[in-house]
């Protein structure tokens, strides 16, 4: 597999690439900004970039800013921004529109090569990743504890899972249950939780869609 | 000008007859005198006339001397003293010998003259408005050149005057030439009378409100005398009229100029009552004092809403507004006292600076007005005294003021310290520690990878662990200090980071307009405060944060429909309530506390 990286600070950015290629990754790109990303990938595209969400000069959302270009740009690439902070609204703005080939992963879980690889892997793939953290956080925080309180357990799971950017095939392999089943219970939480997306009926749609249907339901906080 | 605040003084006679009065009145009383002299051969057969005549020229005069101890009136009082003397001298005709027929004329205009010009320089103390400069000019030349036209064309016989020993030089008799004078003077006079009435209705319209009710009655009265002498004068402008006729005409006009000294009088005691009642009025408004509430009377009673008060700090050593801030007031700004009397240089658009002392001469107040009050020294005067016991307690509560807005200045400053520390120090944790551990932990990782031994694996996981959970807390740490997503985005992502954590929809309608750290690091940790306080205590199951800006002004407000337990109001701890304060901002708090509670900030923002 080949990365490019960005990321501005120095010290982190040698050990992420020290650790990509002991992994057997190959790193063509290592750039400190998103600009220098953008004008280094043109001559030899990778199959993946990560990229830092805070970087110079304001680091606020340049990360994001540089990842929707690269996309733009080059359809092909994945894209897995990377965060030291967990939260949430510069990655709604990552998976606004055609949700594929991203993910949003924080760096705590970079460190561990299986995650770090697990997570490439699937954004090659053409799924959205979202950090089992992000997740749990939302699922744990107490503002839907009420509407979540109709949810079984397993429904629970499944309700992670889906927000974590698996498909029906991936929950069922992690779960271990037959397609069928992930399905029922995919359907089951969508009416239980009364998730809409993108004003279409309640129900299960394309994995890479529902992601963004659920975590908006999970985040909450509605902003006008 | 100063103006001492302090008890009225013990006099023994009473305050209207003081030495002006008493020397006014010997004037009036020697011009009177001097008329009774000058008519005496008129005087002996009309003794009602005389009583009369000598009355209006006497009151002339006292009204002169006592207008002439003013300092902005100090010319028409001089020129009406001199219209006096000029009546009296007019009375030498009656001799019908000497050269009191020749000087009678003469002396007849020039007390129109110096009545007229005296009314035009009251109560300014100078001709203010072009017409008058013209219209004087243009009765100075007639009311001499007339007269002189008179005794050049004519003998004296011709004028009524048939005395032996009449010094009368007459250098071109010539009747044609005498009666083309008289005719002609006497359509002179008439215009001119109808043109300074114009010339004083003219003045009228510039004039402020209070000038105006000052100046109107002499205005009318003068008018009046004016055009009632031109048409009085008309039948005696003829060829050879009997000098009784001549006389009775000077006596009809001697009466008539009596109304000037009660049009004087009359305005006199308009300024003295409109004194009366700014006193009156101040003392009504002023009650109960407060710094704002002095001010606002001082402009209501003077009618100037531009008036601005300073108050004197003595332990800070400067002046301060009413709301305690410092004012730097420049030494020459003021004007001290005696100097502002009919100053040309300080025109209609200058301010006027007027310090105000406490009775033991210290320094109490600045008040500034309107130029145009510089005409209404006493009334300004006696709007300061009568408020002079309300300022002196309004000084105090200034001073208190001062010394709060110095505190609130110190903990503004604090604020403002803490926001820069706080940035800086999540900034250092964010970028230093941070980045240092991240790049610690994906080393670590590297080694698990490359690790052969399953011993050496599981250190390395171990450690990587450990160094996650050092990472969190820092985390927690640097939030807690100032949450990155704050400096970097603002209020609004920050907030919805806070809204995920809470166990409670939040509906955030936050601008997207930055502010200045102190101000949003300030409202963040307020607003965190009241949704935690509307979740943990009052059980809200909705909440909604608006933060928008209004004007100069930038509104938080955190509704609930949580219960108050206890009927508790406070949903903001006095600390940050504190915080917001030092910004000069205000906490309200709305609603019922058994539903639903509404939390209002307002931060003054540039």
């Amino acid at each position: 597999m080949r990365v490019a990286v960005a990321e501005d600070s120095g010290i982190f950015r040698q050990a992420l690439v020290t650790l990509l290629t002991t992994v057997g990754v190959e790193v063509t790109v290592s750039a400190a900004s998103g600009e220098e990303l953008l004008a280094r990938v043109a001559e030899d595209p990778p199959d993946v970039a990560v990229v830092d969400l805070h970087m110079p000069p304001t680091h606020t959302n340049e990360g994001v800013v540089a990842a929707r270009e690269l996309m733009r740009r080059h359809p092909g690439i994945g894209v897995l921004v990377l965060s030291a902070y967990n939260e949430t609204p510069q990655a709604m703005e990552l998976f606004r529109d055609q949700p594929r080939r991203v993910g949003y992963l924080l760096k705590d879980h970079v460190t561990d090569v299986d995650n770090l690889r697990g997570a490439l892997e699937r954004v090659v793939r053409g799924e959205v990743v979202i950090d089992p953290d992000v997740v749990s956080r939302l699922v744990e925080a107490r503002h839907r504890e009420r509407e979540l309180a109709r949810l079984s357990g397993r429904e629970r799971e499944v309700l992670g899972l889906m927000a974590e950017g698996h498909s029906n095939a991936g929950i069922g392999k992690r779960l271990h249950l037959s397609a069928r089943t992930v399905e029922d219970h995919v359907r089951a939480i969508f009416t239980k939780l009364k998730i809409t997306s993108s004003g279409g009926p309640p129900g299960p749609q394309d994995s890479n869609k529902r992601v963004l249907a659920v975590l908006t339901w999970l985040r909450a906080a509605e902003t006008r | 000008m100063v103006v001492v605040i302090s008890a009225p003084r013990r006099r023994r006679s009473p305050p209207w007859f003081g030495a002006e009065t008493r020397r006014a009145l010997a004037a009036g009383l020697a011009v009177a005198a001097l008329a009774l002299a000058a008519g005496w051969p008129y005087w002996r057969d009309h003794a009602a006339a005389a009583a009369l005549s000598l009355a209006s020229t006497g009151g002339i005069a006292v009204v002169g001397v006592l207008l002439a101890t003013g300092a902005r009136t100090r010319r028409t009082g001089l020129l009406f003293l001199a219209a006096s003397l000029s009546w009296a001298v007019n009375w030498l005709a009656s001799w019908d010998a000497g050269p009191g027929p020749v000087l009678s004329p003469y002396a007849q205009a020039d007390f129109y003259l110096a009545l007229a010009v005296g009314v035009l320089l009251y109560p300014a103390g100078r001709l203010e408005y072009l017409a008058d400069r013209i219209w004087t000019v243009f009765a100075c030349a007639v009311l001499w050149g007339c007269p002189t036209a008179l005794w050049v064309t004519s003998r004296p016989e011709w004028a009524a005057f048939r005395g032996r020993h009449v010094w009368w030089p007459a250098p071109f008799p010539d009747h044609a030439a005498f009666r083309a004078v008289l005719e002609v003077a006497a359509a002179l006079y008439i215009v001119l009378a109808l043109s300074f009435a114009v010339v004083l209705l003219l003045r009228l319209p510039r004039m402020s409100r209070m000038r105006r009710a000052v100046t109107l009655p002499v205005t009318v009265a003068l008018a009046f005398v004016g055009i009632s002498a031109a048409l009085t004068q008309r039948p005696i402008m003829e060829e050879s009229i009997s000098l009784d006729a001549l006389l009775r005409v000077y006596a009809v006009q001697g009466a008539v100029s009596a109304l000037i000294p009660f049009a004087l009088l009359a305005s006199g005691l308009r300024i003295r009552l409109a004194e009366l009642a700014v006193a009156g009025r101040m003392l009504r408004l002023t009650a109960p004092v407060s710094v704002e509430r002095i001010r606002d009377a001082l402009r209501d009673v003077l009618h100037d809403p531009s008036l601005q008060l300073w108050f004197w700090a003595p332990a800070e050593q400067v002046y301060v507004d009413i709301s305690g801030r410092p004012v730097a007031m420049d030494a020459e700004d003021e004007v001290p006292a005696g100097e502002d009397a009919g100053d040309p240089a300080v025109g209609d658009g200058g301010r006027w600076r007027r310090r105000v002392e406490t009775a033991a001469g210290e320094p109490l107040a600045i008040v500034e007005l309107g130029a145009a009050l510089r005409d209404h020294g006493s009334l300004v005067e006696a709007a300061l005294e009568a408020g002079g016991r309300a300022l002196e307690t309004a000084r105090l509560q200034s001073n208190v003021q001062a010394g709060l807005e110095q505190v609130r200045q110190a903990y503004e400053r604090l604020v403002r310290a803490e926001a820069v520390e706080r940035e800086r120090l999540a900034r250092d944790l964010h970028d230093g520690a941070q980045q240092r551990l991240l790049a610690l932990g994906a080393m670590l990782g590297t080694l698990e990878a490359l690790a052969e031994d399953p011993d050496v694996k599981e250190r390395a996981r171990t450690c990587r662990a450990e160094l996650m959970a050092a990472l969190a807390e820092l985390r927690a740490l640097a939030r807690e200090v100032q949450p990155a997503l704050l400096v970097q985005d603002g209020l609004g992502p920050a907030l919805e980071v806070v809204a995920e954590r809470l166990g409670t929809r939040v509906l955030l309608d936050v601008t997207a307009e930055r502010y200045s750290r102190e101000i949003e690091s300030t409202l963040y940790s307020v607003l965190c405060e009241a949704l935690s306080y509307a979740v943990e205590r009052a059980r809200a199951t909705r909440v909604t944060v608006r933060v928008r800006p209004d004007g100069h002004l930038l509104v938080a407000e955190v509704s609930d429909d949580g219960e108050r337990p206890g009927g508790e109001s406070g949903a903001v701890p006095g600390g940050l309530a504190g915080r917001i304060r030092a910004l000069r901002g205000h906490v309200e708090i709305d609603g019922e506390p058994t539903r639903g509670t509404t939390v209002r900030m307002v931060l003054p923002c540039e």
